[in-house]
């Protein structure tokens, strides 16, 4: 040891970044427990708002139910933002054509809590998850009586999953997809599906899309849930432009390969596939 | 409408439904495969199919419904799921054969 004391300070330093980087993990770990208590406590909670919150009509009962879970998924965003966590910015309203009507809502998919911060901020949408999530013993429940469904294991379950997706747009819910089918690599952009742009196009509604940045990078694909960078995250998240069907004469193809274009200049990347 | 008559019908549908130029009804084999290997259908094609299908008999395919994969797995599957769901419908409730 110098005189300097150095190596001393040295040591209590990295002591001390462990001490904190344990508190982190501790914090987002408490994060998500009490993201699965929610679930169930809105497990429990969700029958009766469906019978008692929204009316007779099946879709009153629906939004109700809807407007119930933003309500969680807002204390869960609080609990992230007031533990220096990350911080969800999902800001803007969504366009609409002059008549209002529904509209299927696209974004790169940045981060694991990318849906949790849209739907907090507008709870009357409708979504797709994956079969491990929506046919979850407790998530199941939760996702039917809000309206989202699940994307389905094969080319059959998919389509017909998109087929009632184009239905949800006609009783009037907005549509949640990402094209990329799952969580964005780390700066990058995956090849997008066509469902989003098929459905848009049948129920000949516009594509609102959205931009999600994160930074520093949290919650990705490549990282577990608990690693989190050592400051808190900004999730920002906003509409950007809209594509209208009609523009493209309906075609799908040709929309989703506009839409995939305009991501890749919005977030500065090559034409190059970026995973 | 016979079991062979529907099955035709079905096939007719697939053609129109996916705009298949190069294929003809009485091509299409009643057992083969529509998704994967045979006509090689993809998740897009199943949209437009049930759509379809949903349309011209008065049925509704359940996405959640184990059965669906066996149904849309030929022609013949299909047409036995439509014969079923339109028996279990009551004659009232249902829509006019085309």
């Amino acid at each position: 040891m110098s005189a300097t004391g150095r190596p001393a300070e040295s040591l209590a330093r990295r002591l001390m970044r462990r001490v904190r980087r344990a508190g982190r993990v501790a914090l987002v770990i408490s994060a998500f427990a009490g993201f699965a208590g929610g679930t169930l406590l809105v497990w429990l909670v969700l029958p009766l708002v469906w019978l008692y919150g929204g009316g007779r009509d099946h879709n009153g009962r629906t939004r109700a139910c809807q407007r119930m879970l933003a309500r969680a998924f807002r204390v869960f965003h609080g609990y992230m933002r007031m533990m220096a966590l990350l911080d969800a910015r999902v800001t803007g309203e969504i366009p609409r054509r002059a008549n209002g009507g529904p509209v299927v809502i696209i974004a790169n998919h940045t981060t694991l809590v990318d849906v949790t911060a849209i739907a907090a901020r507008f709870p009357n949408l409708t979504t797709i998850a994956k079969p491990g999530i929506a046919e979850g013993f407790f998530t199941r429940r939760v996702l039917s009586y809000c309206g989202h469904m699940s994307s389905g294991q094969d080319a059959i379950a998919r389509g017909l999953c998109a087929l009632r997706m184009s239905e949800r747009l006609g009783q009037g819910f907005d549509v949640l997809i990402f094209p990329e089918g799952t969580r964005s690599p780390r700066g990058g952009l995956r090849p997008f599906q066509r469902g989003a742009f098929e459905i848009a196009c049948r129920a000949d509604v516009p594509i609102v899309l959205l931009r999600s940045t994160c930074e520093p990078s949290a919650l990705t694909r490549d990282r577990a849930f608990w690693d989190q960078p050592d400051r808190v995250a900004i999730l920002t998240i906003a509409p950007w432009k809209v594509l209208d069907p009609r523009d493209f004469g309906g075609d799908s193809l040709a929309l989703q390969t506009h839409a995939e274009k305009a991501y890749k200049e919005a977030l500065g990347l090559s034409d190059t596939p970026a995973w | 409408m016979t079991s062979t008559e529907l099955e035709y019908r079905i096939k007719e549908i697939i053609v129109d439904a996916l705009q298949l130029v190069d294929v003809q009804p009485e091509t299409i084999p009643t057992d083969a495969p529509l998704f994967g290997a045979g006509l090689g259908l993809d998740s897009i094609d199943a949209l437009e199919l049930a759509s379809a299908l949903e349309r011209n008999f008065m049925v509704t395919f359940s996405e959640t419904d184990p059965e669906m994969r066996d149904a849309f797995r030929s022609v013949a599957g299909l047409a036995a799921f439509v014969a079923k769901q339109r028996v279990d419908v009551p004659k009232g409730a249902q829509g006019p054969l085309p």
